[in-house]
């Protein structure tokens, strides 16, 4: 069994555009249309799109806050429509990091809070929320007001939240924006640590360098729908990218930089290195998966 | 864990709010004497005011005012979850959101009954003496109870505010509405009949005269069990309209 099975999901809003002062007229946005990809116990799986692709549509129809005009999605094995309930107690969300919260209650207070609506005991939610704050070091803010909050520690607190009542698939959207490179580095190993613990994660974000270090799956989804799926180095080599090879050479004039862009990085090493010069250092640079991005939505664009 | 333990959570996390918001309730407090004794005051220059007459005019306007803070309740909970970016995570957690919104509405209710409650022990005191204090601590149960179906009226509302853009100015129709439609302040007799019919089917009127009668002494069961079953059929009728907000949040999107 999956932890998240995705069948043809289809959604389409219907909205007013303003045609005037007064006139309004009814158009369809659609959406998702046609979603479909899986994710395994035990994976992370990145979900990268431009803006309005579907990203958000697709977690809230899998979080059962928006039910899907067409298509099936099973999480932890319940259907999100028929069994809404089991599947939000298998889930744990991180929609909007930065908000969320009752101001007037402190960081402590809100997670035992969430915690009892997720069926924990007040004792085990005190006990849950404790552990929590300490392992994403909270523990010195626990007991101020959440409006006091700096962006940091309101986004480490929405990632306990999703974490109190353990649940076995996590989803985070967007989850360290606006976090410092020490606390996205914290975060990273969180959700590295988890996902090794065997939980399965479903993670949207515009940092596809810290996507390409979380996920072992990654699905790009534009217009409603994913146009390619992959391993982040199998992406890149589907859509054709290439290395940048920069060999330093030593010559009777001084040293010389050679700078190759290639698809096979290996072949075309070995050939600079069979020249018999004498190589001062070598480079080899990937595509990253932003390139890749770029190149995918690009060509879904031109197609 | 049961839906008790669940309630008793809203509950308690729902005190601590208001507790740390204390301007509110004391407010509630105090505003009632203004307020009647402005209007007995100006009153005054035309006919004759006994304190009998404030007392009719103190709990009246208590009414009014809490009856407009609980037709509110229920909208604003839903807005103020939207707009603070919980509700989608109160709606994805396994607990059903009527038991957060009853919840939510029972701190309301009891801290209004509790401000209620300091309001009037001087009146009652001072108009009808010891017997007036015993009966104002019994009334509160009868507002409690005529609370709920202004509640359940407030839900009713609260599809119409959350999908309306302006929902703040809706909320000052409603209000201003509500404060109108009270029947609170004034003899309802002297309206056109459909409007005095209206007036009698909203449970305000109600509230006030119960309210009044027993802090007088003179209840009838009769307008206790009115705002029982008003508390009934409002509740349900609430029930119903959020079902039905619910599903249509679910398809639009929140």
């Amino acid at each position: 069994m999956d932890a998240v099975r995705v069948n043809g999901i289809r959604k389409s809003f219907v909205t007013l555009e303003r045609m005037g002062l007064i006139r309004r007229r009814r158009a369809i946005i659609t959406a998702l249309s046609d979603l479909s990809f899986r994710i395994r116990w035990g994976e992370a799986y990145g979900l990268l799109g431009p803006n309005g692709a579907g990203k958000s549509t697709a977690v809230k129809i899998l979080s059962t806050l928006l039910l899907p005009d067409a298509g099936s999605a099973e999480v932890n094995g319940f259907d999100v429509v028929r069994q809404a309930k089991e599947v939000r107690k298998s889930i744990g969300l991180v929609l909007y990091p930065d908000k969320g919260f009752y101001a007037r209650l402190s960081g402590f207070e809100n997670l035992v809070y969430f915690g009892r609506l997720y069926g924990l005991s007040k004792k085990d939610a005190e006990h849950r929320a404790l552990e929590l704050l300490k392992r994403l070091d909270l523990i010195d803010a626990a007991n101020r007001s959440f409006e006091e909050y700096s962006l940091g520690i309101r986004v480490r607190l929405s990632i306990a939240r999703a974490l109190i009542h353990d649940p076995p698939i996590i989803y985070l959207d967007e989850p360290t924006i606006g976090l410092d490179p020490l606390s996205s580095r914290s975060v990273r190993n969180l959700l590295i640590e988890l996902k090794r613990s065997g939980k399965a994660i479903l993670l949207t974000s515009h940092n596809l360098w810290e996507v390409e270090e979380i996920c072992d799956l990654i699905g790009i989804i534009n217009k409603g729908r994913i146009i390619m799926e992959g391993k982040p180095s199998d992406i890149k080599s589907k859509l054709g990218l290439k290395y940048v090879v920069e060999v330093d050479i030593d010559t009777p004039s001084g040293s010389k930089l050679i700078r190759i862009e290639t698809k096979e990085p290996v072949a075309e090493l070995r050939r600079l290195l069979s020249t018999g010069d004498k190589v001062l250092g070598v480079t080899v640079k990937e595509p990253t998966l932003e390139e890749a991005f770029m190149a995918a939505v690009k060509d879904e664009r031109a197609g | 864990m049961s839906a008790l333990d669940r309630l008793g959570a809203v509950i308690e996390g729902e005190f601590k709010i208001i507790s740390r918001e204390p301007g509110g309730l004391a407010l509630l407090v105090i505003l009632p004497y203004f307020v009647a004794g402005g209007t007995a005051i100006i009153a005054s220059f035309l006919a004759s005011i006994n304190r009998y007459r404030f007392m009719e005019q103190f709990i009246g306007f208590e009414v009014v005012m809490l009856s407009i803070i609980m037709i509110q309740t229920g909208a604003r909970f839903l807005r103020e979850e939207r707009n603070g970016g919980r509700l989608e995570y109160l709606l994805a957690s396994p607990t059903n959101a009527l038991l957060i919104l009853l919840g939510t509405s029972i701190v309301m209710a009891s801290s209004m009954v509790a401000a209620f409650l300091v309001s009037l022990i001087p009146v009652a005191y001072g108009v009808y003496g010891v017997p007036g204090l015993i009966r104002s601590i019994t009334s509160l149960l009868l507002l409690f109870i005529g609370l709920m179906p202004l509640y359940g009226l407030g839900i009713l509302l609260s599809g119409v505010v959350l999908r309306f853009r302006e929902s703040d100015s809706l909320m000052g129709l409603i209000t201003s509405a509500a404060s109108l439609l009270s029947g609170a302040t004034y003899p309802i007799e002297a309206l056109p009949k459909w409007l005095e019919l209206l007036i009698r089917v909203l449970p305000m009127h109600m509230l006030d005269k119960a309210l009044y009668g027993e802090v007088m002494g003179y209840l009838t069961p009769s307008r206790a069990i009115y705002l029982a079953v008003a508390a009934m059929i409002y509740l349900s009728l609430g029930v119903y309209s959020y079902g039905r907000l619910q599903r249509s949040l679910l398809r639009k999107g929140i």
